[in-house]
């Protein structure tokens, strides 16, 4: 548990990273398939959280001297709605889970199950939080579900590797700079 | 292996392709340096590294080697104390055709510019347990290396710059409890 909400620059940068890490590392065994908020941690001293020291964890077990492949169950689609469902977890500083209980009308009941569950809640967050999101996480959520129900996704194909730092990275970048050059 | 400054958004990013592949095979390594008697398993956090971002260009050479990635380990998920670790990739492919026959060896490499031209002897050791390792002198641990054969090895003989903000921490998760469309505007 964090204890504190993390500022609009601090979300930015922690998106941005979130982005960068799911284009270095989506084809190895660092990320699983269900790879979650959940699974990002800081290791911080004391004090406020610094969001350049955010990992991901991999428990070696000695008895098998290996942990399992999560290659072998990858399913770039389902990467892609994880990512968006992770990118609103950082804005809206809660789990899905959590929005959805709070607010019913983020549950579509004609789809209960499944990624697109997920889908529908998250189309449903954008269309409640609008204005109020910073446009470097619409523009890059609103990727991850274009990516996702086209079907078009393909972590390792070089053409989605430059469609996804233009439309859902470079947004942060550019809304860093502007957070570098007004502060 | 050719130094990675590349302009971003090219559709063959060798730097993304290179990145995944040096994790994987850190990943993989990783599994052969836990001959521990004391833990049954140990926890590896990797850090996440936003190198793409802020810049239109990025280079991630320094001098003949790479800092790729930053772990932090400790027998337990709940640790206080996470040893921390940087892991280079030499940048030129290690010449060594396969695994050593023994776990120590030894190279020579040419000193600073500045510095006179002596061979500088290098001994390299196979990383068996790294969390024995993490009980060494803290200058003998935070840096260690991945080498062409897979192997995780620490040197000797070379100086180290390292940091120091390691040992006593925690892991903490992310999120603090649900909220809604609501932000501390503090940049």
């Amino acid at each position: 548990m964090i204890g504190s909400l993390l500022t609009t620059k601090q979300s930015i940068i922690l998106g941005s990273i979130v982005v960068s890490t799911v284009l270095q590392l989506s084809a190895t065994s660092w990320l699983a398939r269900t790879w979650s908020t959940e699974d990002l941690f800081f290791i911080k001293p004391s004090g406020a959280i610094d969001t350049d020291q955010a990992y991901v964890a991999v428990a070696y077990n000695l008895v098998a001297r290996q942990v399992p492949d999560r290659r072998s169950s990858r399913n770039d689609g389902l990467l892609f709605v994880r990512l968006g469902v992770m990118l609103v977890e950082i804005w809206a500083q809660a789990t899905i889970e959590d929005l959805r209980s709070r607010h019913p009308t983020l549950i579509d009941p004609s789809t209960s199950i499944g990624p697109w569950r997920d889908v529908a809640t998250i189309r449903e967050y954008l269309r409640l939080a609008g204005e109020s999101m910073q446009p470097c996480f619409l523009k890059a959520i609103n990727y991850c579900m274009e990516a996702f129900a086209t079907g078009v996704a393909d972590t390792e194909d070089p053409e989605t590797h430059a469609r996804m730092i233009k439309e859902a990275l470079n947004p942060f970048d550019f809304e860093l700079q502007y957070w570098s050059s007004s502060n | 292996m050719s130094t990675w400054s590349h302009r971003r958004g090219q559709t063959s990013d060798p730097p993304l392709q290179e990145i995944g592949r040096h994790a994987q095979r850190l990943h993989n390594a990783l599994q052969h340096v836990w001959y521990c008697s004391q833990h049954d398993s140990h926890h590896v956090n990797l850090r996440l590294d936003g190198r793409l971002k802020s810049s239109s260009t990025y280079s991630l050479s320094r001098s003949n080697e790479l800092t790729l990635f930053t772990l932090t380990h400790a027998p337990t998920e709940n640790a206080d104390i996470w040893n921390k670790v940087e892991v280079c990739v030499p940048e030129t492919p290690d010449t060594n055709p396969g695994p050593s026959m023994s776990a120590r060896r030894a190279r020579f490499t040419i000193g600073p510019a500045t510095a006179p031209t002596t061979p500088t002897v290098v001994q390299e050791q196979t990383i068996r347990d790294l969390c024995a390792t993490g009980a060494q002198p803290r200058a003998s641990l935070s840096r260690i290396y991945l080498t062409s054969n897979n192997e995780i090895v620490q040197r000797s003989g070379v100086t180290q710059n390292l940091s120091t903000d390691s040992q006593h921490m925690r892991r903490v998760s992310f999120l603090s409890g649900p909220c809604f469309m609501s932000h501390s505007s503090e940049a």
